[in-house]
């Protein structure tokens, strides 16, 4: 096993127990506090669909990621042991596939429990029968939520990972088919973030009894975590470029799983450290709430 | 500044929306200059049509109180406070009253000054007949 190999290992065994176990524990103490302190009984606004099918969903979540924490570890085991990888002048070449490849099934619970908040508050706009709504009179614009040198340091490094590219993988010289994917997918990603913002910023308010001062706290916290999450691709794909410029696959797979873990970190870490329930208005689910 | 409609008041959105910002332009919670929100924002929050929106921004530059400023959007007009005084609907009923009782004096029946003021609203007016 070389050094490149054991940085790896332990940075796997890192991404899985940071996704697989913190993140879920964290999430499930939130849901159970949320629970604890806001049930139906005082709070029905909150709970469109059956209280029992939240805890279902909660505890299918907490299973899930347990699944993939035991098949993550059993997976370092037999990567370590079992699997042959390829060599390139001696070294042993780790493909980057395994850490992307199981980062994908890790956040799979997470999306599936987005996908049913989605639903959940979509329930709560069909099933809201107020004929009143209430509107800020005031233009929402980006830099009340977000500090505009964020946004300026985002396209800084998002501009300063294209000319790297440009400038270690010249297009003249040779346009490799991994220099062309990282250009073309920053550019969706950054732009698929943007359309994000503008939605979240601008578009219609998703949960009918939000105030306007829970809104903001929310859409703040979105718009960081996107700049952040750009930031952070900017500077993974401009490692990348550099490391494909120097010809060090060994790296490739490390690169890939400490990544992977500061995008966990940005995205569900931040916003389950600043998204408190303390930090919003749980009374607007009351049943005798307007 | 908040912004309340309720669907269930026999008034309209529209009207219920003109009088809100009316009154805010009035007491000082919209100061002279202050940007509004665009019509689509607004429009969006209060799950209204964009054209409702649009129509109350309207009748309100119409009487001075907010001024479109292109694409920068709508902001409170300079005059806004003093002009948010001026109630254009007691005006027109004021109008309307006096005119009702000068036909109904001279024997007009109700009937005939209903069709008398719905053939003038379907008229197409001139622009003399407005100055007058």
């Amino acid at each position: 096993m070389t050094w490149a190999s054991g940085f790896f290992y332990l940075a796997f065994c890192c991404q899985i127990l940071f996704v697989s176990d913190y993140l879920p524990k964290r999430m499930v103490a939130f849901i159970d506090h949320v629970y604890a302190n806001f049930p139906p009984e005082t709070h029905p606004k909150l709970y469109p669909v059956p209280f029992e099918s939240c805890i279902r969903a909660k505890n299918r979540f907490a299973f899930g990621c347990r699944c993939i924490l035991i098949g993550g570890l059993l997976l370092v085991l037999a990567l370590m042991f079992l699997v042959e990888h390829k060599t390139i002048d001696g070294h042993e070449v780790i493909s980057k596939a395994w850490p992307a490849g199981y980062a994908m099934l890790q956040f799979l619970p997470f999306v599936v429990m987005a996908l049913s908040d989605v639903s959940a508050v979509k329930q709560m706009r069909k099933i809201d029968v107020s004929t009143i709504r209430v509107a800020e009179l005031r233009r929402r614009t980006l830099s009340d939520y977000i500090n505009p040198v964020l946004i300026v340091c985002a396209v800084a490094l998002c501009v300063t990972f294209l000319l790297i590219e440009f400038y270690v993988n010249n297009p003249a010289d040779r346009w490799s088919s991994d220099s062309v994917s990282r250009v073309v997918s920053t550019v969706l990603v950054n732009c698929f973030f943007i359309a994000i913002g503008a939605f979240s910023l601008y578009g219609p308010k998703q949960d009918p009894y939000q105030t306007q001062k829970t809104r903001a706290h929310i859409v703040s916290i979105a718009l960081k975590t996107l700049a952040f999450s750009s930031m952070a691709i900017s500077i993974f794909m401009a490692v990348n470029a550099i490391n494909d410029g120097l010809s060090s696959d060994a790296y490739e797979a490390l690169i890939i799983s400490i990544f992977l873990q500061v995008i966990a970190v940005i995205s569900f870490g931040y916003t389950l450290s600043k998204t408190q329930p303390r930090k919003q208005d749980f009374d607007v689910y009351r049943e005798e709430a307007i | 500044m908040q912004i309340v409609i309720d669907y269930e008041d026999p008034s309209p959105p529209s009207t219920q929306l003109i009088d809100q910002i009316r009154h805010a332009v009035n007491n000082g919670d919209l100061k002279p200059g202050e940007p509004l929100p665009s019509i689509r924002q607004l429009a969006r929050d209060l799950q209204l049509n964009n054209k409702t929106v649009a129509k109350a921004y309207r009748l309100l530059e119409r009487d001075s109180l907010l001024e479109s400023r292109g694409y920068r959007g709508t902001f409170v007009h300079p005059d806004g406070a003093r002009m948010s005084a001026v109630d254009s609907k007691a005006w027109v009923l004021k109008t309307l009253r006096e005119s009702v009782v000068a036909c109904r004096k001279a024997g007009i029946t109700d009937p005939e000054i209903n069709n008398a003021f719905r053939s003038l609203m379907r008229e197409q007016f001139t622009d003399e007949d407005r100055q007058l």
